[in-house]
């Protein structure tokens, strides 16, 4: 659905909410140019839409345990207006979360050195996912010399599919990992930001820098329930074209699923650990 | 670490029974494999119930701790178990018993039996959550009913109503089925409590030790009994005898339960499933019977509850124990720590974090120095909260001993770590989450399991009610 057919949406529902509405009523928030209310706001897990329901508060209770669109109502055999919008409103965040670029300003408020790989633009970068992987050769260059020789854990953040989950959780889950780690006496790069990569990259600046561990936080493809969820993939001595199973990986890093504080202290263990084993996926105990 | 299993002990040491009962506890980590661990207890199976044995008591308040010990000892040979095999382990002093003179001895006697994690003396508040987890009455609440749990054993009923799972109001009485003991022939009264001397006077009959007490009185007695518990359960309006025989304290006045369960010796008699009761010679048959004949079921809201007589000792052994979260944070702790009162800290929002520091001082004058801090913590924090608050912290908790922090949300690792980094090096800490606790509580903090990423937590529930807090 376009841009133009939601709003048209949004219009009939709006004339027909001014229809039902008494006569004093027509300064409704659209008319006297306020914001509407922000639908996407909304806690789905709280919110019940069935009208005269025999039990309301044991349905919430099971909503409690779910994301999912369930005690929605109907209109007729459909769902209502607001469900439908709120549907659009979930995809269209996560639609802008895969096309938007990671702000610049918070680039700079992190303090980050950003390096590109070889895509040169987020279409190319969607579409050719063997050029997200690798970095052009200067560039490499570039990203080697500023790692001190010694380093033993390399961490930066990519943008990966998601650049809103690196805005949403960034400056809370780089510090807890960079400080956990020297304060456990190791050697730690400071954190650098990958425009249109991909979780390989971690390969090349791998193998480029000789470092024991690295790890990569970046953003997660989205879905409905959210497009700020982070992933971290951590490899030991990570090499070109090694299986993936050989990394490890923590998922779901978002407010609704691990906390960012709480996945890096856990990250600091998990480093911690392969240091260690000198292992990591798959051949990692856990 | 994907499954381990603990074998945990519940003992049960009630006004007229002990019981004891063996379970398998099976930890296991239900994360995917691409997520931070989430360890949860995920089974718990009854192994073996010993046969209930009469509470062997010396005289009227002192009871036969060596006889006891015997007998327990005679329930691990009966099964196979060595007590070097618990993990967990739960000894509890119930009912009136609780209030003998020496629970402290027996206590002491008994905990090398349930292992090195044990809970001791139970509060009538904790009687009741373990009745009504044990009985099953708050698994049944989870299905969005409030459910009332009455344990009627033989000196007191414990009540807890559970809403979503979780207990949100209890209370207790004095009443139950051995404060009224008869003579072999079950007519000629052996003797009598106080609170039983009291429903008497209320319905006008009076008790005298070696005379006979008519069937008809005695079901008169049972059945004003059976009202008074209506009055505690809002079926019916409260008199001055349901208060006189509040111990502790009553369930709100206004409570709304959606369905009744009743646990304890006397639900087998309300359920019909007695079938040597008679030989206790005492109420608990008659009162059982009135029960059964009460408003309770008038309404139809009263369903059985998978366990009825075993509930507490159930409760103890297999219920008690809940499970820190999986992301927490300690080093050179000695555990377990028993009984450790907790001081509770207000910590919701950032803006408490500026006065972190005089709040812990306080909680540490009141308890003499030595207790857990309870913070409730905020969701999903920042950085910059988590490392404000652990300054403000590691400052207000360096001179105490031992330093436990426990958070209901999730963020004890981060803040674990800022404190560790905070504190000279080697200083001993636990910091933990996921467990809620309220003031007054006091807590029991086992070894490590699940490969030293949980601690298993006791809560001692003391009290809801109003009058909760404690001098």
């Amino acid at each position: 659905m376009t841009e133009q057919q939601i709003r048209a949406v949004v219009e009939q529902v709006l004339a027909r909410l001014g229809q039902d509405a008494p006569r004093e009523s027509t300064g409704a928030p659209a008319a006297s140019g306020d914001p509407l209310p922000d639908i996407s706001a909304i806690d789905l897990r709280r919110q019940y839409l069935v009208e005269s329901p025999h039990d309301q508060a044991a349905f919430l209770a099971m909503k409690e345990r779910t994301p999912a669109r369930i005690g929605v109502g109907r209109a007729g055999a459909r769902y209502r207006t607001e469900t439908m919008l709120r549907f659009q409103a979930d995809h269209a965040a996560a639609q802008d979360a895969v096309f938007s670029d990671v702000p610049e300003e918070f680039i700079q408020q992190m303090g980050w050195q950003v390096y590109q790989t070889s895509c040169e633009s987020r279409e190319e970068f969607l579409t050719r996912p063997d050029k997200g992987r690798v970095f052009p050769a200067d560039t490499l260059q570039k990203i080697k010399a500023s790692i001190p020789a010694g380093t033993q854990v390399v961490l930066y953040v990519a943008d990966g599919l998601s650049s809103s989950a690196v805005h949403a959780n960034a400056a809370d889950i780089l510090p807890v990992i960079h400080d956990g780690l020297q304060a456990a006496g190791l050697r730690v790069s400071d954190p650098f930001f990958v425009k249109f990569g991909r979780v390989a990259t971690e390969d090349q600046i791998g193998e480029a820098c000789g470092a024991d561990v690295v790890c990569v936080l970046l953003g997660e493809r989205p879905g409905l329930v959210t497009a700020e969820s982070m992933s971290a993939y951590i490899a030991y001595k990570p090499t070109v074209g090694m299986a993936e199973s050989r990394r490890t990986v923590l998922a779901n890093i978002h407010r609704g699923g691990t906390p960012a504080v709480e996945a890096g202290a856990h990250i600091v263990d998990l480093i911690q650990l392969m240091m260690e084993k000198k292992a990591s996926g798959t051949d990692l105990p856990v | 670490m994907r499954e381990e299993q603990l074998l945990s002990v519940g003992i049960d040491i009630g006004t007229s029974t002990t019981q004891c009962v063996f379970s398998l506890l099976t930890l296991s980590n239900t994360a995917s494999s691409f997520s931070v661990p989430r360890i949860r207890i995920t089974d718990k199976k009854v192994l073996y119930r010993a046969p209930t044995v009469l509470t062997p008591l010396l005289s009227g308040d002192t009871i036969d701790a060596t006889t006891l010990e015997g007998m327990i000892r005679r329930d691990y040979e009966a099964v196979g178990i060595s007590p070097a095999d618990i993990r967990l382990g739960a000894v509890i002093i119930t009912g009136e018993t609780a209030r003998k003179a020496n629970a402290k001895a027996v206590t002491q006697a008994l905990s090398a039996l349930a292992g090195d994690f044990v809970v001791a003396t139970a509060g009538p508040s904790l009687e009741s959550i373990l009745a009504g987890r044990g009985s099953g009455a708050a698994e049944a609440s989870e299905k969005g009913r409030r459910v009332l749990n009455l344990d009627i054993g033989g000196g007191t009923t414990n009540m807890a109503l559970f809403a979503g799972g979780n207990p949100i109001a209890d209370g207790c009485l004095d009443l139950g089925g051995r404060l009224l003991r008869f003579q072999p022939d079950r007519e000629t009264v052996l003797s009598f409590s106080p609170a039983m001397e009291r429903v008497a006077q209320d319905v006008g009959i009076v008790l005298r030790v070696g005379e006979k007490l008519s069937h008809e009185a005695q079901d008169r007695l049972a059945e004003r009994m059976a009202q008074v518990l209506e009055e505690a359960a809002g079926l019916r309006e409260r008199t001055a005898l349901h208060d006189a025989l509040t111990v502790e304290h009553a369930l709100p006045a206004d409570i709304k339960a959606d369905l009744f369960t009743f646990s304890g010796g006397v639900a087998d008699c309300v359920y019909g499933l007695s079938q040597n009761s008679a030989d206790f010679c005492d109420l608990g048959e008659a009162l059982g019977r009135a029960v059964a004949r009460s408003r309770f079921f008038a309404e139809q809201r009263v369903i059985r509850p998978a366990e009825t007589s075993h509930a507490t000792v159930i409760g103890a052994g297999a219920y008690s124990v809940a499970v820190s979260g999986s992301t927490i944070q300690y080093r050179g702790m000695r555990l377990p720590l028993a009984s450790l009162p907790v001081g509770n800290v207000s910590f919701i929002s950032e803006a408490d974090i500026a006065r972190l520091g005089d709040a812990i001082r306080d909680q540490y004058r009141i308890f003499d120095g030595e207790c857990a801090l309870y913070m409730q913590g905020i969701p999903a924090p920042s950085w910059a909260a988590v490392s404000a608050a652990a300054r403000e912290i590691a400052q207000a908790m360096l001179p105490y001993e031992p330093k436990v922090l426990i958070l209901r949300e999730d963020m004890a690792k981060a803040l674990g770590q800022a404190l560790s980094r905070e504190w000279p090096e080697g200083t001993a800490f636990l910091c933990l989450d996921g467990i809620e606790l309220m003031y007054g509580d006091t807590v029991d903090i086992g070894a490590p399991l699940g490969g030293g990423r949980v601690v298993p937590v006791i809560v001692k529930t003391f009290a809801f009610s109003q009058d909760a807090g404690r001098e």
